[in-house]
């Protein structure tokens, strides 16, 4: 009986998770991809007819449908081997975007996520170089430091704003600036640079991630790190929507004086959150990093590059994904298959950037979108009532006309 | 929404079969590093080898960019050039000597080329050279002795030197700059100025306002020509070059960078495209002999400085004169350039009856104890 | 008929909202005409079309019979009316000349000529008696005065047309007088006035003609001399209105709780925005604090519930100091905090209703555990509330706050603070801006909670409010406590007296 209820229970939930209304709030994110895609589409189609009319000179000309094929393809070009780099890529991505959108919750603008991401992966760095552990344990620890040492770095951020009223932004950028010079000073000083190519050295096997030998996790660099990004989502979820730490911080985000007036300390809070969010960066960089063949590249050039964008990225991640953590998931996974895409299109003589078009046209468009759904909808709402506006006043009049004649 | 979706999935099933049936059959690629194919630089000079060589044998070509800057992105690289028909593949720099090392056993049926490094594993513990790959090094401090050669013979006696990282490619350059300027001195008996201070490895390749002050400073302190050895930061140190009052030089890097800007009074080339058409050439015409490197040197023709030495001004022809005589000298043995270690450079020096030891020690750091 | 202008089956809707629906409003020239209704009625959207802020979507607009277009407020400009909003639009570090020539500017060799401008406004200041002193900067005159810098404005650009926008909320009861002495020296002069405002007294005093609107539908225009204060309220609200409050004779106990000496300095403004104010509330008692928006009110609670630090003083509650407690302390004390601002400090608006019933108590172990909020409760605690508390709202429990109404919101604010049982109920501006019928159902719970034995601390810029409801009065000006009157023995002319500072008290200290 008692299964039986839990049975129905479980059933309830997994139909309330495809409500439609579940998704209403994708929608405009939804509609962005689409635009989002279709403008890449036609640029690619303008790209090749000037190359075909031969305004521009090229080598190799461009395949448009063959390009569109492997861009909407994405990762499923090359079967497992591309699946499991889109995962392997989303991962990153998909923490970044929690620790961004997270902040945005709670009412802060975390764009210090790349330096935090860059203290995340210093730390795991020194840690798997400076340490020797056994396998399990060295690898947690480097990752566990990792996410510590990010959290102290986004809670510098956070208490600079709560006692001394500095506005993240600036607190963030400036502190972005200071996690490069910090992770070349740390590395240089320590004997951890490979002096033949000046990035930093091979991680010893007992720190990178766990690779495993199952299924997906036996492809090239792919690692537990998709499964950890999922396990954040999950707990994030549960932190924000079922405890009271989530219940004051989205307080304090949505509306300071009030959550002040409610007797929450909303310094504490926004350091909390700092805090947490610096957390997630920081998870993110020790998971990008913990892989073979991955470095630090000793110029600031290549960090921004190859590191900080990761960061980066987490903005256009928790923008499209709406702040929710389910929503950096789906929103990290999509941009991890159509720069999957992007790559191939290598393959038809386009440049990968392609991606990167679409990508941005998204963001703008999802920036946008929400402001013209709404515009769209009122719209629609409004024509509806002055319809029947219109009705029920010819109504009145015939009735009107009847009872004089 | 239905139709909608059945639309959307029909278009999705036709855009596969087209994937299926296209894909180009591209028999010389190439890999690039982290800046595209016109860096002005090492991806560039190899890519015009390409292109030269492909053009005029009828040969089809093409280069692919990396997802990021890892080992596995670069091995993914390969692979998929190789899905798109590669049958060589080239790739510039020493950053691919670990992809290099995995992709020569995963496709022997591929050749490789990997220039400016040889293949081992991320941890160097084995180095392994397949007989499908052919590494190709460049003698960069012969053509960096010229270039300090040049200068100091053209009457340039204040020196300065940017080296974009401290890696061993870079650290020839410098080395042989140093030890070519104080020989030129030693020939002509003149005194020259290059203190530590003003060799620096500046930490990055790109351009930089850091750099370009750094440039201005060492102009205005009395540094008459810079070697720069760093890609595209060698522009910040032109702009500066050009503002600066009177006359102040640059000399360029891998490539003959005088039409970049007028300061550039000569260039320490580096032949990566003819490395790349030569390695082409083999492949071609069936004297592949992989499973070696290659050193490319004055001998082969691999390093020199341009023909054209007419922004020495009144001195140029004297300036050639010299630069050709003394090429010929290290053709002939007759002179042995220290390469990337400071224990020969001293030992040069001290031959010469000089001693800088802080700009040694600048050049190529002491290791940790 | 002589109608300057005329405005036809006016609708306007704005999203879901119809604002106007189908009114027809007709203005004669050099009559007085009343805009009435309650908050939300349409008044201010209508009034919003003439000057043309918005466009109707439906109807016409006529200005002496002739049918026009009126785009935005230049174009009702050139049809000379004039309007003074509810919120003054004045740039405070300008001098009144400066604010009244704002946008028609004369220049030479581009450079102001003020001259010309300033001799013109010291004759329309005489003509219509409107003193002002034309070099003072608009933050350092009062609120009263500003208003006339409005007019004044109207007047300047030769305005025949004058809306006026509530424009009594604000003024003491002498400066309404002069206000409406003004009116009537327009009328005298020709012009046509509109006046939108909730308070029918005003419309009795002063106006010829009324329409009153409901709920964004026009329900009829009257000859004001031919009604009734109660017929113009029946009309307004739909039903018969008591304007009389039920209340017992308080029964005063034991003092709750005791400011002493409080001050607050504000640093940026120099000056004290309150200074060295006492005062104690006892349990039972209802004690009402008077005064012009801007005299130290907010301040003062502020200070009390722990939003703001105070310069110097102290507070005790139940004769113990809380003058350092935290606001969590407080609430735990048992302070209640209707907050003057409901959407600023009053709730998360993106917090559905039962999130935000439990803004002050989520951490109790009634409502988590470990950590975990309990839905279950939470959830159960919200629908008792609603039910007793009667919150309307689309989806119960779960809505959305914002899109709540404002008067259920302040009633979600009131059912908050009142179910916490707290000793001390400080209640800010509790009706503003509701409809007639939140205003009463308010004002009972405010009078259950004084007859329960609790003390309430009322903030009102509504004199009708302090004198309806508080046993004991406190007046305030430029942040000093200035009289402490009985409502029994006090009128709206002695009060006003006070909160203008033309009348200093002594106050009886019982310490």
């Amino acid at each position: 009986m008692k299964f039986k209820n839990f049975a129905a229970k479980v059933w309830q939930s997994i139909k309330n998770l495809f409500k439609p209304s579940r998704y209403q709030a994708a929608v405009p994110s939804l509609i962005s991809i689409g635009f989002g895609i279709v403008f890449g589409i036609l640029t690619m189609f303008v790209i090749w007819l000037l190359a075909v009319l031969g305004v521009f000179k090229t080598n190799n000309m461009p395949e448009f449908f063959y390009g569109v094929g492997v861009l909407l393809a994405g990762a499923f070009n090359e079967g497992m081997d591309s699946i499991a780099d889109m995962l392997f890529a989303a991962a990153p991505l998909i923490l970044a975007g929690l620790s961004v959108g997270f902040a945005f919750k709670t009412g802060l603008f975390n764009i210090g996520a790349p330096g935090q991401i860059v203290i995340g992966g210093l730390t795991a760095i020194t840690i798997g170089l400076k340490v020797s552990l056994p396998a399990p344990w060295h690898w947690m620890l480097a990752l566990l430091c990792g996410v510590l040492a990010a959290g102290i770095w986004g809670l510098i951020i956070g208490a600079l704003k709560a006692l001394l009223n500095v506005h993240e932004v600036v607190a963030s950028i400036m502190m972005n600036y200071i996690s490069i010079y910090t992770a070349f000073l740390i590395i240089k000083g320590n004997g951890m640079v490979n002096t033949q190519t000046s990035q930093t050295l091979q991680l010893p096997a007992s720190a990178l991630l766990p690779h495993g030998e199952v299924a997906l996790f036996a492809y090239y660099d792919m690692n537990i790190g998709i499964i950890i990004a999922i396990l954040a989502v999950i707990v994030m979820y549960i932190i924000l929507h079922k405890t009271t730490l989530g219940y004051q911080l989205k307080a304090v985000g949505f509306n300071k004086e009030a959550s002040k007036y409610a007797g929450m300390n909303t310094k504490r809070n926004i350091m909390v959150s700092m805090a947490i969010s610096g957390m997630l960066a920081g998870l993110a960089g020790a998971i990008l990093i913990m892989v073979s063949g991955k470095y630090f590249q000793l110029t600031k050039e290549a960090m921004m590059a190859e590191i900080m964008s990761v960061g980066f990225d987490g903005i256009s991640v928790a923008l499209l994904g709406l702040s929710q953590p389910i929503g950096a998931l789906f929103a990290g996974l999509f941009l991890a298959y159509i720069r999957q895409g992007g790559y191939y299109l290598n393959l038809a003589n386009y440049m990968a950037e392609m991606a990167d078009v679409i990508t941005a046209v998204i963001i703008y468009f999802s920036a946008l979108s929400t402001a013209l759904y709404a515009i769209v909808k009122n719209r629609k709402i409004k024509l509806e009532a002055l319809k029947k506006l219109r009705i029920s006043r010819r109504k009145e009049k015939t009735q009107d006309g009847g009872e004089n004649v | 929404m239905k139709k909608a979706l059945l639309a959307f999935a029909l278009a999705l099933i036709s855009v596969f079969t087209l994937v299926a049936c296209s894909g180009g059959n591209y028999e010389i690629a190439m890999i690039t590093d982290s800046g595209g194919i016109d860096d002005k630089s090492f991806n560039q000079g190899t890519w015009e080898g390409i292109v030269e060589y492909a053009t005029e044998n009828g040969k089809t070509y093409k280069y692919y960019k990396p997802r990021e800057v890892s080992d596995t992105a670069y091995l993914r690289a390969i692979k998929l050039a190789v899905r798109g028909g590669a049958k060589i593949v080239i790739t510039p720099g020493y950053l691919f000597e670990t992809a290099i090392y995995e992709a020569q056993t995963l496709y022997p049926e591929v050749k490789f080329v990997l220039i400016d490094g040889e293949p081992h594993t991320a941890d160097y513990a084995t180095y392994k050279t397949e007989a499908n790959t052919m590494n190709i090094l460049f003698d960069e401090h012969e053509v960096g002795f010229y270039a300090g050669y040049a200068a100091v013979y053209g009457g340039l006696t204040n020196l300065g030197f940017f080296g974009g990282m401290a890696v061993p490619a870079v650290q020839r350059f410098g080395i042989g700059y140093i030890a070519g300027a104080y020989y030129a001195a030693d020939d002509l008996g003149v005194t020259i100025t290059f203190p530590a201070e003003h060799y620096e490895y500046l930490g990055s390749f790109a351009p930089t306002p850091e750099a370009k002050t750094k440039a201005a400073t060492w102009y205005s302190g009395g540094v008459q020509v810079i070697f720069a050895a760093a890609g595209g930061a060698g522009s910040s140190a032109m702009a500066a070059a050009v503002e600066a009052t009177g006359s102040k030089y640059v000399i360029g890097v891998d490539k003959d960078q005088s039409g970049d800007s007028t300061s550039v009074i000569t260039s320490a080339l580096k032949g990566v495209g003819e490395a790349a058409i030569s390695a082409l050439e083999d492949f071609y015409g069936n004297t592949w002999e992989g499973g070696r490197t290659i050193s490319l040197g004055s001998v082969e023709g691999g390093v020199a400085l341009p023909a054209d030495f007419s922004r020495f001004g009144a001195n140029a022809a004297e300036v050639k004169a010299a630069y050709e005589a003394i090429f010929a000298e290290v053709v002939a043995g007759n002179i042995v350039v220290p390469t990337n270690d400071r224990a020969s450079l001293g030992a040069f020096l001290t031959n010469l009856g000089v001693s800088n030891q802080a700009l040694v020690d600048k050049a190529e750091p002491a290791p940790a104890a | 008929m002589d109608y300057i202008i005329e405005m036809l089956n006016i609708s306007k809707i704005f999203g879901t909202l119809r604002a106007n629906d189908d009114i027809t409003f007709q203005l004669k020239k050099g009559e007085v005409h009343a805009l009435v209704g309650e908050n939300g009625a349409g008044k201010s959207t209508l009034m919003s079309i003439l000057f043309g802020l918005y466009q109707p979507d439906a109807g016409e607009i006529r200005y002496k019979g002739e049918v026009v277009k009126i785009h935005n407020p230049n174009d009702a400009n050139r049809l000379k009316i004039g309007m003074v909003h509810q919120h003054f639009k004045l740039v405070d570090v300008f001098t009144v000349t400066e604010n009244i020539i704002l946008g028609m500017e004369e220049t030479k060799n581009g450079f102001l000529t003020l001259e010309n401008s300033r001799n013109r406004i010291l004759e329309l200041r005489e003509q219509y008696k409107l003193f002002v002193d034309p070099d003072a900067y608009i933050k350092d005159i009062t609120v009263g005065m500003q208003q006339r810098v409005e007019i004044l404005k109207m007047l300047y650009r030769d305005a025949d047309i004058l809306i006026f926008d509530e424009p009594t909320a604000v003024l003491t009861p002498q400066e309404i007088d002069e206000l409406m002495h003004t009116i009537k020296n327009f009328k005298k002069e020709g012009k046509s006035i509109v006046i939108i405002t909730h308070k029918l007294a005003e419309v009795m005093a002063v106006a010829d003609r009324c329409t009153v609107l409901r709920k964004g539908k026009g329900i009829g225009t009257v000859e004001v001399k031919d009604v009734t204060v109660d017929t113009l309220a029946e009309m307004m609200v739909g039903r018969k209105v008591s304007f009389e409050i039920d209340k017992k004779p308080a029964n005063i106990k034991d003092e709750i709780f005791r400011a002493e000496n409080i001050s607050v300095f504000n640093n940026e403004k120099n000056k004290h925005e309150v200074h060295d104010v006492s005062f104690q509330v006892k349990s039972g008692e209802i004690v009402g604090i008077a005064g012009i928006e801007g005299n130290g009110q907010t301040e003062l609670v502020n200070v009390i519930t722990g939003l703001k630090n105070m310069t110097s003083g102290k507070l005790f509650f139940h004769q113990k100091e809380i003058t350092k407690n935290s606001i969590r302390q407080k609430l735990e004390l048992g302070i209640g905090h209707i907050p003057e601002d409901r959407h600023k400090h009053g709730l998360v608006l993106d917090f559905n209703l039962a999130e935000n019933l439990i803004l002050q108590s989520y951490y109790l172990p009634k409502f988590q555990k470990r950590g975990f909020l309990k839905k279950n409760e939470i959830y159960q605690y919200a629908n008792q509330l609603i039910s007793r508390f009667d919150i309307r709202s689309g989806a119960g429990s779960a809505s959305i706050t914002r899109s709540m109404s404002g008067g259920n919101q302040q009633k979600a604010i009131i059912a908050r603070e009142i179910s916490r049982n707290p000793e001390l109920m400080i209640a800010v501006q509790p009706t503003r801006g509701l409809d007639i019928g939140a205003i009463e159902y308010i004002h009972n719970k405010i009078i259950e909670e004084r007859d329960n034995g609790k003390g309430v601390l009322l903030i009102s810029l509504e004199l009708d409010e302090i004198l309806n409801l508080s046993d004991r009065i406190l007046v305030m000006f430029e942040g000093e406590i200035v009289a402490e009157l009985d409502p029994k023995k006090t009128s709206f002319q002695e009060i006003g007296l006070y909160m203008s500072g033309s009348k200093k008290g002594v106050i009886a200290h019982e310490v």
